[in-house]
Parts: structure tokens; C-alpha cells; sequence
């Protein structure tokens, strides 16, 4: 007896993958397995394709147990804990960055996001400075002049150039990639310098140097040095003019910025570097995003804080302090004592001294799939991936928020529900009943 | 009128920070020792009080001395406005951040943020500070507004960051972004200095004594011997910091930055 299957496409799939956050995905799915994905990159596709390998299984200090069970270990151990950190949160949806922050402010929490290690430095540019910005569709439409700094689109976002920033055509730049100028400014050859008309290659640890040397230049003053980042200063003086002849444009940078000497302060000059060109033209600045809904929680974090990242909530309210609070050097002092680790792989990704801390504090990691942090979490609660077996709401790059749909069934809850089951324990646990979170008063 | 020693505790081997922002000549000049015992602190997300983490000796005095291992206490002498303390070890954080007078010595190292956005008042550390001394919170416009820092050991990244007024003096090293986007003020630097020194600078001086690599958007425009860096030496003698003799040699002059208003300068020794 033959069973007949069900198949069914899924129309205008929003990919979770990278900040492009592409919302013209078809799915086929056929028997809950999704079996092709048209649209999408490389890298989408293999997100919805291989979305079942590797799944997480519910279990605490390493034995089997249900998920019932992990929640209640989990809220044990938060509920204990004096100096606890919750992380991650990149690979999933708006309303799980709601719970986990509902959460953080439960419990007295330190709270920060993977853009603690990636492009936390741009938001304290941001902060110092401002930013002039825009969304990609006005990159698509009127951008004649597009410049990746530290940056490798052609492989992290490979629909950036196609559906926002080099070939696409717009309503002001209807020839596509005839009507852009296209130049990458990197310390290597990539991909990326193969789709631009100019590629200058600069020492690496110079970028400031050269922002601080084109303001200058911009701002009309001459420079006693005859190269700067290893480059002459008649090539920055050509490439200022370019800048100031240009009708419309726009740098994206990447984490070669933000990620390396000077940080935060590499893209203040950046940052500095546009506004004054806007004495000249229309110039704009944005950063490349990389992973997931990274900028999400950012905006969410700020609206429900006033802070993007690097929030601690010990004192019952929102204090910001990168450096202090931030996710790195919390665990590179060995501060927090319990941790609870959301839709991303710290111990993967951190320092071995950060790691070493992870491992040594009950831990808690709360993924759809296996990594090197549910491998060593005393307890593990497996989740339904968001945007592919949960729906929810996610933010591109430029910080427009898009609907991530639902396009097959998972046996495990969502993040979002996972997180209202923790608190709702968490507050169980506590003798006043929930009332608002306050210290003991002082004894005596 | 006596002292109050306050001798640290520990806290039991618990890694988390300790926040004692009561810890203050303005509070403590008030209060009996029972008072003084029962001011909150906190550990992590919970109150508790002085008298859990500090023995308490003396009381009613503007003069306060620290003993212990206190590297993982903050918030010390936060936003004081008179009095004196002591601390006999190195400190944590914000060590005399926002303090408006008074006096702070340190006799070990500080953490980072020491003296960050202080108006007033004298923090010395004997030690080295850390990160972001004398420098401004995230967000904020400005970093120091007044009075003086004196650094016996080295410094961090972005001492003097942000800096609108008032004196940091440093014997050692300093990291990069010395005085980054300092808009006044004036930093001397005895030992090293890092890369970038002075990158986005409004106005002010950042005055070194080895030779350092000057950003490109600095012009030298003279070499001169600046009667204020004398004048400034012989005030730090007179207060005890020893400085180096340099018998009125000349400085290099650099403006900038040229990508900002370009009216700070850097000066640099000549021997």
C-alpha cells in the first residue's frame, strides 16, 4: 500500500542565515522534509536543507531526560545564581529576545548578544559619534558609488551585491552595475575584489590612518607624509574626489574593523569620514551584518533597555558597560557563575581562557542542533529552529524587521516558549510569588 | 579626628565583583560604627552589607583606610566630594570615577575606568591603572572635566579619552589612543607611548618625553621650549612625584588633528 505524500511549497520564505535576510525563499517541502530551496545562497540553502542533521536531545549532566525536566533544572540553577550570563541569542527571532531580557531582568542578569564579539564596535561608533545611514533599498535605487571596507560580501553575504548593492538595477540606477563605481579597500584580495573596478590593498592595522588621512583631505587640508597604510597620498587624494563626485554614496565595512587594533574607533573615523563628505554630497555609511538576527536583539535590547549590548541587570535595572559587563571580559575574569547560552555556540567561538570559565560554571545551552556548548552543558534543551520550525520576526542589516514563517514541524518548543517556561519556574522558585525582582533589604 | 580602617574580609572565594559605592568620605563622616556596618553593598544581584565583607574600625572621620586583597572590589570613592582615602592594595574598577574633591591614593594597581569623568580632587596610584583612565562612559561627551590623575606604573588603552579638562600624569607606558578625541586638558607621559596617541584630538596637550609615531594627520609646525611643561614639572616636585630633570630642553611641536578642528598638539621631547 502506497501512502500518498504530501508536498507543498512554501512562497516568500524569509532566510535566517546572514544580515541580508533574503524574503524571496520558495521552500518544497514534501513529508515535514524539506527537500530543495529555490533563491537562496549557498549557504541559505544548506540552512533549511540540513536542517535536521545534528539535532540537539533534551538531557541534563549528560543522562537522557525530558524536556520538562531540563526547564526545571534550568530555572534551579538561574534562580541560584548570583552573577549569571545570558548569551547568545543571534540565531533566532524577536520574541525569544523578549523573553530572555523578561528574564535577564528576573533574575539579575548580565545579558549580551553575539554582537559582543562582531559588531558591537560599530554601536559604540554609533553612540560617539552618530551615524548618516539608510536603508539597502536606497543603496538599490540611487547608490552610484558603493566602497566594502574590511569586508568580503562576495563570500558572507552572497546576495548583498545582487539583490541590494552592484548589479541590482533601481529606480535611479536602471543600467545596474554600469551605473555603480565599486571599490574595495581590504588588506587582501577576496572574492569581493574581483567584483569591484578598483581594489586597493592597505597595510593591515592602518585603517585608521587612513579614515583620519582622508578627512583631512576632505576638510582641505595638505599632509606632511607622502604614504599612508602603505599606499601613496596622491592615491587617497584621487579617492577623495571620487567620493566628492559622486552623487549617492555608500561604504559598508565589515569586522575587519571592527575587530581589529583601534575597534570602535576605526569606525568612528569611518563614520567622521562620511559626514564630512556630506558637505560634498550624499554619503552614507552601514555596516555589513553578519550572523542571523544579530541586529535583532541589538534593536531589541535597545528598545527595551536603552542599551544594545552588554546590559547588566544585578541592581534591578539596565546598566551598559562594554568592558565590564560585555560577554568576553565578564568570562576572561572568571565573574559569572551560571550561564545560559541561547542559539549560539560560545564555546566554539571564544578564547580559550572565556571557554575554560564556561565550562568550569553549571551551564546551561539551549539550541536546535549539537555544538562544542551543548556537548559540555550540564543541561541541554533542544529547540525548534527559528525561520524553519518556528515563526517569529527578524531584522536585516538595515534594521527592517521581516517576517521569518514557519515551514515545517518541529518535535521540540520554540525559544520563545522554552524561555516563558524557565521564568515561569524562576518564579515559582521564589518565595514572594514574583513580585518584582528586589534585593533583600539590609538585615537588621 | 582618627581614621576608619576598614579591613577586607574576602568574600569566601566567590569570583563576583564586589560593588561598594558607599565607600565614601561624604557618607562615612556621619556615621557610628553600627551605621557604618549596615551600609549596603552589592554582591552580584544581592544586598547585603559592609559589615558582611569589611571589620570595621573607628568611626565619624573623612579619612578612610582599605586594607586587603581588594582587586575585585569597584565603585570605591565614587562621586566623593572631600576627605581622603587610602586603599594599602591594588583596587578593581572606577576607582574615583565622577569624584568631584578629595584625595585617593592608591598603593597597588587600579582597574579600569580609574578617575573616569572626575571634575575634582587628586586620585594617585602608585601602581598602574588600567583601561580608559580619566577617560568617559560609553556615551558620554566628555571624560575628565577637572582635577588631577598621577599614574606611577603604566596605563592602559585610551587614558585621557574624551578628556575636557585637567591633568593626567603618567611615569610608564600608555597603550594606544592616548587622549583619543580629547577636546582639552593636558596629559604627560614620561615613559611610551602607543600607536594612534592623540588620534581625533580637538584641543589640548599630550606632552611625551620618548619619541613616538605621530599620526598622519599631525603637522609639525616648531621646536620650542614650552615655559607651561616646566613650570608644570616643578609643581609635580614640589608634591612628591618625582619626574625626570630635563633641564629646559626643547619640544617638537605637532598640530592636530587635522581631522578634527586640528587645534590640539603633541609634544615630544627633544633631549
Amino acid at each position: 500500500m502506497t501512502v500518498a505524500k504530501e508536498m507543498r511549497v512554501v512562497k516568500d520564505v524569509t532566510c535566517p542565515f546572514c544580515g541580508v535576510t533574503c524574503d524571496d525563499l520558495e521552500v518544497h517541502v514534501e513529508d515535514g522534509k524539506i527537500r530543495d530551496v529555490k533563491n537562496a545562497c549557498v549557504l541559505g540553502k544548506d540552512t533549511f536543507l540540513h536542517h535536521l542533521e545534528g539535532l540537539a536531545t533534551p538531557r541534563i549532566d549528560g543522562k537522557p531526560a525530558s524536556i520538562e525536566a531540563c526547564i526545571e533544572a534550568a530555572a534551579d540553577i538561574l534562580a541560584r545564581a548570583k552573577y549569571p550570563l545570558i548569551y547568545g541569542l543571534d540565531s533566532t527571532e524577536l520574541h525569544a529576545h523578549r523573553k530572555a531580557i523578561e528574564l535577564a531582568d528576573l533574575i539579575g542578569a548580565n545579558i549580551d548578544h553575539t554582537s559582543s564579539v562582531c559588531h558591537a564596535p560599530s554601536l559604540q561608533a554609533v553612540q560617539t559619534v552618530g551615524i548618516p545611514s539608510c536603508t539597502v533599498g536606497e543603496v538599490k535605487n540611487r547608490a552610484d558609488l558603493v566602497i566594502f571596507w574590511g569586508a568580503n560580501p562576495a563570500e558572507a553575504h552572497p546576495r548583498h551585491a545582487t539583490r541590494y548593492s552592484v548589479t541590482v538595477k533601481g529606480m535611479f540606477t536602471p543600467q545596474g552595475r554600469k551605473d555603480r563605481t565599486v571599490i574595495h579597500i581590504d588588506v587582501r584580495r577576496t572574492p569581493t575584489s574581483r567584483m569591484a573596478d578598483t581594489f586597493i590593498q592597505i597595510k593591515p592595522h592602518s585603517d585608521y590612518e587612513v579614515f583620519s588621512t582622508l578627512t583631512a583631505l576632505v576638510n582641505g587640508h595638505d599632509l606632511d607624509v607622502s604614504e599612508v597604510g602603505g599606499v601613496p597620498l596622491q592615491e587617497w587624494r584621487d579617492l577623495v574626489e571620487v567620493m566628492k563626485g559622486a552623487k549617492f554614496g555608500i561604504l559598508y565595512w565589515g569586522m575587519g574593523l571592527t575587530m581589529t587594533r583601534g575597534k570602535y574607533l576605526n569606525v568612528v573615523a569611518l563614520l567622521r569620514l562620511c559626514q564630512e563628505l556630506n558637505r560634498f554630497t550624499k554619503f552614507l555609511g552601514a555596516p555589513l551584518r553578519g550572523h542571523g538576527n544579530v541586529v535583532g536583539m541589538a534593536q531589541v535590547l535597545t528598545w527595551q533597555t536603552g542599551f544594545p549590548f552588554a546590559v547588566n541587570m544585578s541592581r534591578g535595572y539596565p546598566r551598559f558597560n562594554p568592558g565590564e559587563f560585555s560577554v568576553a571580559d565578564l568570562l576572561g575574569r572568571g565573574e559569572v557563575d551560571a550561564a545560559l547560552i541561547i542559539a549560539a555556540d560560545a564555546i566554539g567561538n571564544f578564547p580559550a581562557k572565556a571557554a575554560q570559565h564556561l565550562k568550569s560554571i553549571p551551564l546551561i545551552a539551549v539550541d536546535p542542533k549539537e555544538s562544542e556548548t551543548t556537548k559540555v552543558a550540564q543541561v541541554v534543551i533542544p529547540a525548534a529552529q527559528a525561520a524553519v520550525a518556528a515563526e517569529g520576526v527578524a531584522y536585516r542589516m538595515d534594521h527592517i524587521p521581516l517576517p521569518l514563517k514557519k515551514v515545517v514541524d518541529s518535535p521540540y518548543p520554540s525559544d520563545r516558549e522554552i524561555l516563558d517556561r524557565i521564568i515561569a519556574r524562576v518564579l515559582a522558585k521564589r518565595p514572594d510569588d514574583g513580585a518584582k525582582r528586589a534585593a533583600p533589604l539590609p538585615r537588621g | 579626628m582618627g581614621e576608619i580602617i576598614l579591613t577586607f574580609k574576602g568574600m569566601g572565594g566567590s569570583t563576583v565583583p564586589l560593588e561598594a559605592d558607599p565607600i565614601t568620605p561624604d557618607l562615612l563622616q556621619l556615621k557610628v560604627r553600627a551605621e557604618i556596618e549596615r551600609l549596603p553593598l552589592y554582591h552580584g544581584n544581592e544586598q547585603l552589607l559592609l559589615g558582611d565583607f569589611f571589620s570595621v574600625k573607628g568611626e565619624r572621620s573623612n579619612q578612610i583606610r582599605l586594607r586587603g586583597d581588594l582587586s575585585q572590589v569597584k565603585n570605591i570613592g565614587v562621586g566623593m566630594q572631600t576627605g581622603r582615602i587610602v586603599i594599602e592594595s591594588s583596587i578593581g574598577m572606577h576607582v574615583g570615577a565622577r569624584m568631584t574633591g578629595g584625595e585617593i591614593q592608591v598603593h597597588g594597581n587600579a582597574g579600569d575606568w580609574a578617575g573616569a569623568e572626575m571634575t575634582g580632587g587628586l586620585l594617585w596610584i602608585n601602581g598602574s591603572a588600567g583601561n580608559r583612565a580619566g577617560s568617559a562612559y560609553r556615551g558620554s561627551k566628555y571624560g575628565m572635566r577637572g582635577g588631577v590623575i598621577l599614574i606611577e606604573g603604566s596605563g592602559g588603552h585610551e587614558v585621557g579619552g574624551y578628556m575636557r579638562r585637567g591633568l593626567i600624569v603618567v611615569r610608564g607606558n600608555l597603550e594606544d589612543h592616548a587622549g583619543a578625541r580629547m577636546v582639552a586638558g593636558s596629559i604627560f607621559v614620561f615613559g611610551r607611548v602607543g600607536g594612534r596617541t592623540g588620534g581625533g584630538m580637538k584641543r589640548g596637550s599630550i606632552v611625551c618625553f620618548n619619541p613616538l609615531d605621530v599620526l598622519p594627520t599631525f603637522r609639525l609646525t616648531s621646536t620650542y621650549a614650552p615655559l607651561f611643561v616646566t613650570i608644570y614639572l616643578r609643581a609635580l616636585r614640589s608634591r612628591g612625584f618625582s619626574v625626570p630633570e630635563i633641564g629646559g630642553g626643547r619640544f617638537a611641536r605637532y598640530c592636530g588633528d587635522l581631522a578634527e578642528s586640528g587645534k590640539g598638539e603633541i609634544l615630544v621631547w627633544q633631549g
